[in-house]
């Protein structure tokens, strides 16, 4: 889209007819001097394009010049996709809207459809996201700095470079208005209910109070009447109660019913007193024939007791005879078999001396056997002791091993030296063949071997003398050696006593010899020594000794040889034990019996006085009654009692029907219950008064307060309150759904733009400020903006930077929807005031650039300011109607 | 001849708890004042008597306050005051109506028993009170055994509805029409039919002094009766009531329409004087709808003694105008559309999204007027 030009008539400050034309394609500066700090002709664009003809609201009466009363005109020449078209709109008066096109020209309302459609707003149809759908955004325009003035409500304060592209990404999208109405929308809502958890707040929040208030204070109102009313229910209960019980109080009936039962009192204890009398008398005759007839029965018993007792007591006496008779014969019994018993002792006795002699005899052979067996042994025992210190002898003559081993040596020692001497040596064989004497060295010696180391002179009687001369010299060393061998051979034999090493050896082998020998015979001796049980010997040689050292001389004698067969005693002896153990059971049996008999004999006795003393017993009661009385007198007393009895016993049934039929007791309990009734009549009058009266006091105490009034009203406020809590509650659910709608729609368009725009505002960011760096993430959306390194300064940016983030995001608006093949024109309403030079260049490159691809304007009141950009100029010029 | 005046349905002590404070305070108020106006109305026309039948009170226990109040009004006029108790005040045994007579003045006089009493010399007064227990007879059928002096005037008191009426089958205190022929009366006094109305001849209802409830545009009145031994009573209604309760529904199917019946009712009804329970019907643009309540909420709601408005039925269609002054592309004109198609789409949500989108052109509105300035 191409704007190309504009009219304005009676708009405004612009009371006469202007127009602004010639518009290029590149780069459009308009400077328009500016009252009111805010752009007409951009007023004049917005009206042409975006509010209705017929609108009466504020801001199209504000288009009329201040003061008048005319018409507000306005007209926009425009191209879209190469073609021409001409917008015209008048308000207020006579207000009407022509749309002028290739295809001719449509009016009033149609022309607003047409136009809405050419511009593309599928007005309210949010029908995808592609922005090509969405169409062109007909005009993109920055307002002037006013949009960042401070006053502004609910503003974000925009810390960081991407919340600042995002908000203008925003408010492109929805303008101002829409920041606005949703802050007074949020606003609104909060008066009811929380913004985070939706629980109700401040009015809302109030009636839901009140309301519970009014219900608890209902409630309460209620209650009280409900008691109001129950206090004077039981009233009237009570005094109609009352009313009956004194009723009842006052019957005569009652009255007439006591004094009957009263005369019927008096007849009852009469009857009464004349019972009492008869019994009396009854029971005395009655007293006296049982005494009478008592008395006899005694007497009778007295006398049957003597007689059986007398019969007793000669029936124990006879028992008691026999018994003794039988006690004797069991004594004599016993004495019987005590007598038998005493035989098979002294037989067992006899038994066992026989028995034990004939064990002595058996004992004292043993122990002579045994005896000589010991002997014998000892004398082997010393036979081998004397082998043993033959042994003993010839260890001692032992060598040890050490001196043995140095024996050897020296004896090896003296055997090389003999040899080397002997090497060195002559030897000279010397036989005498007569009786000669021979002479060596001077000294008379003998035929035999020698051997001569040195010379030697030999003296052959007186017949010759020879001198023998040993080759060698080393013979006399050789000769000295072995002498000194010989002599350390000889000295080491000398002190151990031998004669020879060989025979140092031997002796050692013969002491090791003896050793074991010594062992072997000591073993042999204690083999020998078994010992012997019947001597209590113990095993071994040396008790052996010990104890025949005792018997030096043989004490025993071997009694007789008589022949003693000890099993035939014995068994005479088991013989005798069985005997006397029968005859002591006898006994015992005997023994038995006669004390059963003894003890049944004291019995009978012991009954037998039982008996004599009953007999006496009786034969005294007897006389004791007889000294009493006649028996035939009290006879007669009874009889008679008898008769006088049956009499009185007919009197005492008469008195007693009589006094059945009227019973006292009941009629006293009667009496009774009537006054006991009047009593409780009279209390209960009492309590009812007192329950009337209480109720009265209760009820003049609460009535006045008006409890049904109070009831009746406090339903009413509750109710009341109700319908406001619901009508509260209606306004607030409004409100959310609109806030809710309001959150969702600007959710969903911004992210339909959100990334793109700001992907492209990015690049341009990079410019203005250099270092920083835009980061995409995979679905290049722009992530992150890091300034000088470090990502996102947290401080407030400026102002300047704010003004200029908002016309870079516009621009990248107009990139993105160029890209979209929708092309549109970029209008900014006096940008930058805020930027400082540097800045201020760099904005206005970019603008230049972005003016080779699109149409840019821009309106100012500063021409000094943007003198150095280079752009096709416009003047407001009058127009020529 | 006897002059008296016939009154009833007082409800002295009725709370109109839902209402705010200073109305509830104005009408309280008016419920006693009517009681001096009702001696006014005596002692104008010359009539001695005032025969209450039925409902003095409210509740059978409305408080001291109440009592007194009334008491002491009743007291200052030189008039006697014949007071006797309904359904709504029923009697009860030690309740409200033995305060009433340990508290009265000498001139104020409780009929609650089931005997004639003597007005003056030669008129006779035949009440039938109602009490609390007895609720479906015929209260009046009692007339018959009363005997009064030959010559007397007969006016029976009672409280209770015409058979003829045809209420609901369960109806209580039912009094045949032709009782006073009946029961020899020469007039019938009637309360519980809260409007004047003439039964027949012989028999009427007094209806309210001061109205106090909606469904009846006339204020409350009296009649005042002159009433002659064995022949028909001269009968004459008397206003006496402050307030009109009113009852309207106003169609608005243009902006224009609001004004007319305004003036309209500006012109026949004092709006002080006036409570009125107003409910819209028709159907507006938006726009127009939120001027209209605002008009009322500004104007009428003030100048009336209570307004009780309901505009559920005024239904606001949006038009391309008022859609446009939310605004015309972008996220509002999204959120405006989008609310508006749920709002056609009725339903449950239909009432919710209407109300949603009335709140947001509210909202633009004034943010756009705010913004232009």
């Amino acid at each position: 889209m191409k704007l190309l030009s504009i009219e304005l008539a009676n708009f405004r400050k612009f009371r006469s007819a202007i127009t602004v034309s010639g518009f290029s394609d590149a780069l459009n500066i308009v400077v328009e001097p500016n009252e009111t700090g805010k752009s007409t002709l951009l007023e004049a664009l917005r009206a042409a394009f975006f509010i209705r003809h017929s609108a009466k609201s504020e801001l199209v009466r504000s288009f009329c010049p201040f003061g008048d009363d005319v018409a507000p005109k306005v007209a926009v020449h425009f191209e879209i996709d190469g073609a021409q078209w001409r917008i015209e709109k008048q308000f207020l008066k006579a207000p009407y809207a022509a749309l002028t096109g290739p295809d001719g020209r449509t009016e009033s309302d149609a022309a607003e459809e047409r136009l809405q459609t050419l511009l593309g707003f599928e007005k309210g149809n949010n029908r995808g996201s592609d922005p090509e759908v969405r169409g062109a955004l007909g005009l993109l325009w920055v307002e002037q700095a006013s949009a960042l003035s401070v006053e502004a409500p609910n503003r974000l304060v925009r810390d960081n470079i991407r919340s600042a592209l995002e908000a203008e990404v925003g408010m492109v999208l929805g303008g101002r208005r829409f920041e606005l109405v949703t802050a007074r929308v949020e606003e609104a809502y909060a008066a009811y209910r929380t913004a985070k958890s939706g629980k109700s707040t401040g009015k809302l929040a109030a009636a839901e109070a009140a309301l519970e208030s009014a219900i608890a204070q209902r409630d309460a109102a209620t209650e009280m009447l409900r008691a109001y009313n129950q206090a004077l229910s039981q009233l009237e209960e009570a005094k109609s109660a009352k009313r009956l019980v004194e009723r009842d109080l006052a019957d005569p009936e009652l009255a007439e019913r006591l004094r009957l039962l009263s005369e019927d009192l008096k007849i009852a204890e009469t009857a009464q007193l004349r019972l009492s009398n008869a019994t009396a008398r009854h029971g005395e005759t009655e007293a006296a024939l049982r005494s009478a007839e008592q008395w006899l029965q005694r007497y009778e018993a007295a006398s049957s007791a003597t007689v059986r007792c007398t019969d007793a007591l000669a029936a124990a006496e006879k028992l008691v005879i026999e018994q003794q008779k039988s006690s004797a014969a069991a004594l004599d019994a016993v004495t019987g078999k005590r007598e038998i018993l005493g035989a098979a002792r002294t037989r067992k006795i006899e038994a066992e001396a026989a028995l034990d002699r004939a064990r002595a005899i058996l004992a004292r052979r043993e122990r002579s056997d045994a005896l000589k067996r010991a002997r014998a042994q000892l004398v082997e025992v010393h036979r081998i002791e004397t082998l043993v210190t033959e042994r003993e002898m010839a260890t001692q003559g032992t060598i040890n091993e050490d001196t043995l081993a140095a024996l050897a040596v020296l004896d090896r020692k003296a055997i090389e030296a003999r040899i080397l001497f002997e090497a060195g040596a002559v030897g000279v064989d010397i036989e005498l063949l007569s009786d000669i004497a021979l002479r060596i060295d001077g000294d008379r010696a003998s035929s035999g071997r020698r051997d001569l180391v040195r010379p030697t002179e030999i003296v052959i009687d007186k017949i010759a003398r020879i001198v023998l001369t040993p080759p060698s010299a080393g013979g006399l060393s050789a000769e000295a050696n072995l002498r000194t061998a010989d002599e350390a051979l000889t000295a080491a034999l000398e002190s151990l006593n031998v004669p020879s090493y060989a025979e140092a050896r031997s002796r050692v082998e013969r002491a090791v010899a003896a050793a074991l020998e010594i062992a072997t015979l000591k073993r042999q001796i204690e083999t020998l020594c078994p010992g012997e049980p019947v001597l209590a010997l113990a095993p071994g040689s040396i008790a052996l000794k010990a104890r025949l050292s005792d018997q030096a001389s043989s004490v025993d004698d071997i009694a007789d040889e008589a022949s003693v067969d000890v099993a035939a005693l014995d068994a005479a002896l088991q013989a005798a034990r069985e005997e006397e153990r029968i005859a002591l059971a006898h006994l015992e049996a005997a023994q038995h019996v006669a004390h059963e008999e003894e003890k049944r004999l004291v019995q009978l006795q012991t009954e037998r006085s039982g008996a004599a003393r009953e007999a006496d017993a009786a034969a005294q009661s007897l006389v004791a009654l007889k000294a009493e009385a006649d028996r035939d007198a009290i006879d007669k007393i009874r009889a008679e009692a008898s008769k006088e009895l049956a009499r009185r016993a007919e009197a005492l049934e008469q008195a007693r029907q009589a006094a059945a039929s009227f019973d006292a007791d009941r009629i006293r309990k009667g009496i009774a219950n009537i006054e006991r009734e009047q009593v409780r009549g009279r209390e209960e009058r009492l309590e009812l008064a007192e329950r009337i009266a209480s109720l009265e006091t209760s009820i003049a105490s609460d009535g006045p307060k008006g409890p049904a009034t109070i009831a009746s009203e406090a339903e009413e406020v509750a109710q009341a309150a109700a319908a406001r809590l619901s009508r509260l509650v209606e306004e607030a659910d409004a409100l959310e759904l609109l806030r809710k709608t309001l959150r969702e729609v600007s959710d969903e368009t911004s992210r339909t733009f959100l990334g793109p725009v700001t992907r492209r505002a990015a690049r341009y960011v990079e410019r203005i400020l250099p270092g920083s760096t835009p980061e995409f993430d995979e679905e290049m959306s722009l992530t992150r903006i890091s300034r000088g390194g470090t990502s996102e300064a947290s401080s407030d940016l400026s102002r300047g930077t704010q003004e200029q983030l908002a016309v870079l995001t516009r621009l990248a608006f107009a990139d993105l929807l160029l890209e979209k093949g929708a092309p549109v024109s970029l209008i900014l309403d006096d940008p930058l005031v805020y930027s400082d030079d540097g800045r201020f260049e760099i904005m206005t490159d970019i603008l230049a650039e972005a003016a080779t691809r699109m149409q840019v304007i821009l309106f100012t009141c500063r021409a000094k300011a943007f003198r150095h950009v280079a752009g096709h100029r416009i003047a407001l010029a009058p127009t020529i109607s | 001849m006897v002059k008296i005046v016939h009154t009833a349905d007082w409800q002295l002590g009725k709370p109109f708890g839902g209402f705010p404070d200073e109305v509830r305070a104005a009408l309280a108020e008016a419920r006693l004042d009517v009681i001096d106006r009702i001696a006014e109305v005596a002692v104008q026309n010359g009539a001695g008597h005032i025969l209450v039948a039925g409902d003095v009170f409210d509740n059978i226990e409305p408080g001291d306050r109440v009592l007194a109040q009334a008491l002491s009004r009743m007291g200052r006029a030189a008039l006697q005051w014949w007071l006797m108790p309904g359904n709504h005040d029923h009697a009860r045994a030690g309740g409200l109506w033995s305060r009433v007579r340990t508290k009265a003045p000498g001139n104020v006089h409780v009929a609650d028993t089931t005997e004639a009493v003597m007005l003056e010399d030669g008129a006779w007064l035949l009440p039938a009170p109602l009490d609390h227990r007895r609720t479906r007879d015929d209260p009046t059928a009692q007339f018959d055994d009363m005997a009064t002096p030959p010559g007397a005037v007969r006016i029976g008191l009672a409280h209770g509805s015409i058979t003829e009426f045809g209420g609901s089958s369960a109806a209580t205190n039912l009094i045949p029409p032709d009782r006073a022929q009946k029961s020899n009366l020469d007039y019938l006094a009637l309360g519980d039919w809260h409007g004047h109305l003439l039964v027949n001849a012989n028999t009427a209802y007094s209806g309210t002094p001061e109205v106090d409830r909606y469904g009846r545009d006339e204020p409350g009145s009296v009649i005042v009766a002159d009433v002659f031994a064995g022949g028909t009573p001269k009968l004459q209604r008397i206003e006496t009531g402050r307030f009109r309760w009113l009852m309207r529904q106003w169609e608005l199917t243009q902006v224009d329409d609001l004004a007319r019946e305004l003036s309209a009712f500006n012109a026949s009804y004092l709006p002080a004087q006036t409570l009125l329970n107003l409910s819209l019907t028709g159907s507006l643009s938006l726009g127009e709808r939120v001027s209209i309540l605002r008009q009322l909420k500004d104007g009428l709601a003030h100048e009336v003694r209570w307004l009780e408005l309901s505009s559920e039925s005024l239904l606001a269609s949006p038009t391309e105008d008022d859609l446009a002054n939310i605004d015309v592309q972008g996220t509002l004109a999204i959120v405006a559309e989008r609310l508006r198609v749920q709002a056609v789409a009725g339903g449950n949500g239909g009432p919710l999204a209407r109300a949603a989108l009335e709140r947001l052109y509210v909202e633009a509105l004034r943010v756009r007027d705010g913004a232009s300035t």
